[in-house]
């Protein structure tokens, strides 16, 4: 059965009894920042696959790294991730902020380290997935 | 105390008032633009970048598997912040969540 669905700015709708909620910015930004920190990390490791010691001080080192399309990916999405943050900052709080957006970044990092550089998944990974699920979960209802 | 675990102790805290001071900076601005001008982003950029090349040099010196998770530390250094220097408040099933988080990033974070 097709039902009109019809609500004002300020009035959420309704769905068969669950209320569709709007995620708030503070934890939407977050995530997207921890998305983009996430994919950074990965594009760091890929981009260090060179070496298997990178080195701070050796200037070769560092020349390898600027002329690798990796590297500057890695830059750009720390960027954007970084603006996502401030975006999320400028009216959302901080501890929410860095709470969602490190504990996304980690999720990010695990599935693309398991993706695409073939990283062991160990039962104390899959607590930690569950972990992080149960806690964006509780985010959610707290909303 | 072992030196490298010192150095992710502190640059964890780096990590966590560079969060709050940027909160600062941003807060009632309008743009961006507006809130670079502030010195206080600027500083707290800097904060971050310090936390970073100390991690990077306790990352170098110790072991991954311990340093990875204590830098997720930074997250509890940023709600004791935020409580005492922005009186930031969270309901009791938020506090849940994010204590959640943390213990899911920092099994995530373990080598």
């Amino acid at each position: 059965m097709v039902r009109a669905c019809t609500f004002t700015f300020g009035k959420l709708p309704s769905f068969h009894g669950l209320r569709v909620r709007v995620m708030r910015e503070e934890v939407k930004h977050g995530v997207v920042a921890g998305i983009g920190f996430g994919c950074a990390g990965l594009f760091a490791k890929s981009s260090l696959t060179f070496t298997t010691e990178f080195s701070l001080t050796n200037p070769q080192h560092w020349l390898t790294l600027l002329l690798s399309s990796h590297f500057w990916c890695f830059l750009l999405l720390n960027l954007l991730a970084i603006m996502f943050v401030w975006k999320a900052l400028k009216k959302g709080r901080a501890s929410m902020v860095v709470g969602v957006s490190s504990a996304t970044a980690s999720l990010a990092c695990f599935l693309g380290g398991v993706a695409f550089f073939h990283e062991t998944f160990t039962i104390l990974k899959l607590v930690g997935i569950i972990l992080l699920a149960t806690g964006f979960l509780m985010l959610r209802i707290s909303e | 105390m072992v030196f490298w675990l010192l150095l992710t102790l502190i640059a964890a805290v780096c990590y966590g008032s560079s969060i709050i001071l940027q909160k600062i900076a941003l807060t009632g601005k309008k743009n961006l633009l507006e809130a670079v001008k502030n010195p206080l982003l600027l500083v707290g950029a800097s904060l971050m970048l310090t936390g970073g090349a100390l991690f990077l040099k306790a990352l170098s010196m110790g072991e991954v598997s311990v340093v990875s998770p204590l830098l997720n530390l930074n997250v509890i250094v940023t709600w004791a912040f935020g409580k005492v220097v922005l009186g930031e408040k969270c309901e009791r099933i938020e506090w849940l969540g994010l204590a959640l988080l943390l213990s899911g990033s920092f099994l995530l974070s373990m080598v």
